[in-house]
């Protein structure tokens, strides 16, 4: 059979993440196609300067997803959390609008993925992990409140880091470590954010360990877009 | 974490669903994998072929330097025909672009199907490519033109010119025309092209021709880490996989 018989999924990747495509072929069902473009995000440790970059990231985007359109995937995902609520509660139907008039193509972007995952799941109480300053993380928190109607973020804990390769290097011990000493008793998921965490290894133990669904950029992503696909997820996702 | 052992960074064709797929398929545990596209805009008029990746070749800096940021020890050029396209030289001259850009080593698919035939020591070769018959034509002469005294037997073109179209060539035909085209004099079975999808029948057409069967991606695998210095024991890849990590 030939890749993809089943569906390809296009993802247009910020050019410093080393996360993210490794895990959607971590997580890549049987006959599922997984294909990259990239969008520059210079590497910069000036929160200033990274917001600049967030936005330069975005001007890339029609022109990623054309590239994308080449190998006719079945959904393309703008893999950027940051990048999907950067400039507000309507960054990501934006950012869907702008792939699907260049391409015809299906989109979605982290944070949808986000928000249509809490929602399925119900959660009204949830603890929310970053790597990103306190600053940019209420940017994540007021897009989550204002798009999952009810949600209450209960505690919050921000790592602080700029740089996008210093994310992809937290290790996923000290992920899980944070997300223990986070989680709140009345909490009933935890949200990690950006696609750069690679917590994918530990995400089922921190599950199992605080008995509540851990809703991770990466798996949020590949849920949705695998529901948009028509693709079973049985035991397909988190695997370990 | 990801890419503890290595990391590569892929350029790709726009349109290609093959290259990518191939090597994460095949990377070993710890060598992580990342991808970079160039446009290569479908056309399947053969004319319009040239032009098309002639102007894939002005989007390389772009492509190499999206991928320095994941910080690869190595960048791959995917794509055969970009590769030797413009005769003897053609990849050595991507290589120079893509290190001059981002200061990272580089190799082509080209580089690696010329080394990969060297390794085995061999004097002929029956040649398959999806390609239309002018750059078909243009594959035949680099080949015997880099490596001395190389003799191409049989050589047959699927006359393709789109893209898309050659990452949809059942892996099944693709068996069926290496059978049909294998000389019995020939010493292996070289198969032209990133876009073709000749993993899962790679095993047993070494099998049933009795030969090594020599591909574009199979052969930029082992190239790359070779280069990087990984030694992953392959079962059933091929006879070119099969020998990283031994003594050579």
């Amino acid at each position: 059979m030939n890749y993809g018989w089943r569906g390809s999924i296009g993802l247009i990747v910020a050019a410093s993440d080393q996360t993210v495509e490794m895990d959607f072929h971590a997580m890549r069902p049987e006959g599922v196609a997984v294909y990259v473009a990239r969008v520059p995000l210079p590497e910069t440790d000036n929160y200033e300067e990274k917001l600049r970059a967030y936005e330069h990231m975005g001007e890339a985007v029609p022109a990623a997803a054309l590239l994308l359109a080449d190998v006719k995937p079945d959904v393309i995902i703008f893999c950027c959390t940051a990048g999907s609520v950067l400039k507000g509660m309507d960054t990501d139907q934006e950012i869907i609008r702008t792939i699907e008039k260049e391409t015809g193509i299906t989109a979605i972007t982290a944070s949808t993925a986000f928000v249509e995952q809490l929602k399925f799941l119900g959660i009204s109480r949830t603890d929310l992990l970053t790597p990103f300053t306190p600053e940019f993380s209420l940017r994540v928190q007021a897009f989550l409140c204002n798009n999952v109607p009810g949600l209450e973020i209960l505690r919050c804990r921000d790592l602080g880091i700029v740089g996008a390769l210093p994310k992809c290097r937290v290790s996923p011990y000290t992920i899980y470590k944070e997300a223990k000493q986070l989680a709140s008793t009345e909490a009933e998921a935890l949200v990690i954010g950006c696609t750069s965490f690679q917590l994918l290894p530990v995400q089922r133990t921190i599950e199992r360990d605080l008995g509540r669904p851990v809703l991770s950029g990466n798996t949020a992503m590949m849920w949705l877009a695998l529901r948009k696909l028509g693709i079973g997820l049985r035991e397909e996702l988190n695997k370990e | 974490m990801y890419g503890w052992r290595g990391n590569i960074g892929l350029m790709v064709p726009s349109s290609d669903r093959t290259s990518e797929m191939d090597f994460r398929v095949l990377s070993p545990e710890g060598v992580a994998v990342y991808a970079s596209r160039m446009t290569l805009y479908e056309t399947d008029d053969p004319q319009e072929k040239f032009n098309a990746l002639r102007m894939m070749d002005a989007e390389i800096p772009q492509a190499a330097r999206r991928l320095a940021d994941v910080k690869p020890d190595l960048i791959a050029f995917c794509c055969t025909t970009g590769s030797f396209l413009k005769g003897p030289g053609t990849d050595e001259k991507i290589i120079k672009v893509i290190k001059d850009e981002t200061g990272i080593d580089a190799i082509t698919t080209t580089t690696a199907l010329v080394q990969a035939i060297r390794q085995f020591d061999i004097s002929s070769i029956d040649l398959l490519t999806p390609y239309n018959v002018e750059i078909g034509e243009i594959a035949e002469k680099y080949l015997t033109d880099v490596i001395d005294g190389l003799t191409v037997q049989n050589h047959h073109d699927l006359g393709i010119v789109s893209g898309l179209a050659k990452c949809k060539v059942p892996p099944s035909e693709i068996y069926e025309h290496a059978k049909r085209i294998a000389s019995a004099s020939s010493d292996a079975l070289v198969i032209s092209c990133t876009a073709l999808q000749c993993v899962s029948i790679i095993d047993a057409l070494e099998q049933d021709l009795g030969k090594p069967v020599i591909t574009s991606n199979l052969a930029t695998v082992w190239l790359a880490l070779k280069t990087m210095g990984i030694g992953e024991h392959y079962v059933g890849k091929g006879q070119l996989l099969g020998r990283i990590g031994q003594a050579e």
